[in-house]
């Protein structure tokens, strides 16, 4: 009998895993899929490393948001490379380049000065409210902890009823500098009728503190988590699909795998799926879970999904550059991207340098994310992975040549020094992750129904938790927190 | 709609979506315990509620129903409002 059986060996899984083990509560990760990882998974072509889900992180630094977390799980002596403090991500809008930079006030003078330099003229109260807006971000990333408290639980649910987007407008005022600040932000789905503050605030004050790559890819975080998990004396095992939670008098007794190979008997039980396929296994009948709530789970819809073009690189031609670039076809496209944009030119691109493990002046691999919407997919729903036909090929061919046509206006070097590229779409993270539609952040928060679609990790069912990038918060620093949130608060029973 | 009109629709709905018995719910029944409600799921009440009759209830106003009665009679005030 397990103290806690957790369903899915992503991210969440395999930290909230690592956490109970290293506590000494006997552990049982169980992942559908013959590899662990999630969206951290890496996919190896010819010898090459590629990363999917995985690019970059923000606040790693000693004393800061994630490096707290991190350090508690183990994770902070990977090969992690900072990227450039003055510029860690640069945002290309129509022709004007701007440049994020490290430090709060750093970032707000270098964001007024770059505007300037574009030719434009910005009004005191404008520059006055970049500032205030980078004041508030500090203050709320500050504050990020106090979610684990009892106390300030009020507050973050105050901020996720508040509007992102109205924010800026208010702060700002000014709507060309609203898209240069949300111009990194494909890291979440800028919609301006429902993004929540919490989550543009917290996301993008993580990575103005500091921005990190991990040499050698995403996947090194979860092979250390679940090799840390079997020497805690806990198991991660692969190949293992949850088909049904065994509920009895109440409470989950034991989960059946493969649908009816085994089950497994525990105390407790942590989902870290989408709470949607989390319902889907409970039983129908005679359930805690009220049909209500399961309508309700399954009416929320799910942000966007990524195009991606992994591309391999010739050897010594194409310059490693120690940032990200984020490119716009204007000002207002940027917050359009959560709509379906028929018009390729129209929608925004985010190019990640692989970091050279070799620490070389010039990078083997480039990726090249675009927004990807289900509705240009639905034809192919019913497909599975390599068996998708000639039409699906030719639909990713040629909008990884258009990304590249792209991307190669900003690094000249691409052209003719492509060896070879590999596309994902989201039907490809469907089928390798179980999130619905391929969404690449879960679940769609909403500030005006927050009660909603901020869900939490109890369900009425006392043993069973949800976790996951669904819940909280999405991307490395989200998933982890609103895993440290179960891990403090969970009400768990163990021997 | 008349106030019988009201009751009946709500607990219909309520029976039904919540899954008891229709006779389980009485005028001064507390709806929490009757309809097994916690924290958690009461929000699944008021998204019922407002979509059912398209009122919108706060949660200031929500904390302050306690039983069937108080809460046909918080719906019929909107819906006539």
């Amino acid at each position: 009998m397990y103290d806690f059986v957790i369903t899915g060996a992503g991210l969440a899984g395999l930290e909230l895993g690592y956490l109970m083990a290293k506590k000494g509560s006997k552990v049982c990760v169980l992942e559908k899929d013959s590899r662990i990882g999630g969206c951290l998974q890496t996919f190896k072509r010819n010898g090459t490393l590629y990363d999917t889900g995985f690019h970059y992180v923000g606040g790693l630094d000693e004393g800061q948001p994630l490096n707290t977390l991190f350090k508690e799980l183990d994770l902070l002596d990977l090969p992690w490379r900072r990227l450039d403090n003055e510029a860690f991500d640069e945002v290309i809008i129509g022709d004007e380049h701007y440049f994020f930079a490290n430090g709060f006030d750093n970032f707000a003078e270098k964001i007024i000065t770059d505007y300037k330099s574009n030719g434009h003229e910005i009004s005191k109260e404008s520059a006055e409210g970049i500032f205030e807006y980078a004041r508030f971000l500090k203050d709320v990333g500050d504050n990020i902890f106090n979610v684990l408290g009892d106390a300030a639980h009020s507050n973050t649910m105050d901020l996720f009823a508040r509007s992102a987007y109205q924010f800026l407008k208010d702060t700002i005022k000014d709507d060309k500098l609203i898209g240069v600040v949300s111009g990194t932000s494909m890291k979440l789905e800028l919609r301006p009728e429902t993004l929540p503050l919490y989550t543009f605030a917290q996301i993008n004050s993580s990575f103005i503190r500091s921005a990190w790559r991990l040499e050698g890819g995403g996947m090194q975080i979860a092979d250390k988590l679940a090799e840390g998990i079997r020497n805690f004396g806990g198991g991660v095992i692969i190949n293992a699909k949850v088909t049904k939670f065994i509920e009895n008098e109440g409470v989950i007794k034991a989960v059946e795998i493969n649908g009816g190979e085994e089950t497994i008997e525990g105390r407790n039980f942590i989902s870290s799926i989408h709470p949607k396929l989390t319902l889907d296994l409970t039983p129908k009948e005679g359930s805690r879970i009220k049909n209500i709530f399961r309508k309700r789970i399954a009416n929320l819809g799910n942000t966007y999904g990524m195009f991606t073009v992994n591309m391999k690189l010739k050897d010594g031609v194409v310059p490693y550059k120690n940032r990200n670039i984020y490119i716009h076809n204007n000002f207002n496209s940027i917050w359009q991207q959560s709509e379906y944009q028929p018009d390729l030119n129209n929608r925004s691109l985010m190019i990640s340098y692989q970091a050279p493990t070799d620490r070389s002046t010039f990078t083997r691999n480039i990726d090249i994310l675009m927004p990807m919407y289900w509705n240009e997919l639905t034809k192919w729903e019913g497909t599975k992975v390599g068996h998708r036909g000639e039409e699906y090929e030719e639909m990713k061919r040629s909008l990884a040549e258009k990304c590249i046509e792209k991307a190669t206006e900003y690094i000249p070097e691409l052209k003719g020094n492509i060896e070879d590229f590999y596309t994902s779409t989201p039907l490809t993270y469907r089928d390798y992750t179980g999130t619905i539609e391929g969404s690449a952040y879960g679940i769609r928060k909403d500030c005006n129904n927050s009660l909603m679609t901020v869900l939490a990790p109890n369900t009425a069912i006392p043993n069973l938790y949800m976790t996951g990038q669904n819940l909280n918060l999405h991307g490395v620093l989200g998933v982890t927190m609103t895993a440290f949130m179960l891990y403090k608060q969970g009400n768990f029973k163990i021997t | 709609m008349t106030r019988e009109e009201l009751v009946a629709k709500t607990n219909e709905i309520l029976a039904d979506e919540f899954e008891v018995e229709i006779e389980d719910i009485q005028p001064d029944g507390d709806i929490k315990k009757t309809l097994e409600l916690d924290s958690l799921s009461i929000v699944d009440m008021v998204a019922l509620i407002e979509e059912t009759f398209g009122v919108k209830i706060l949660g200031t106003e929500v904390s302050k129903i306690k039983t069937f009665d108080a809460l046909y009679d918080f719906i019929l005030e909107k819906v006539n409002a």
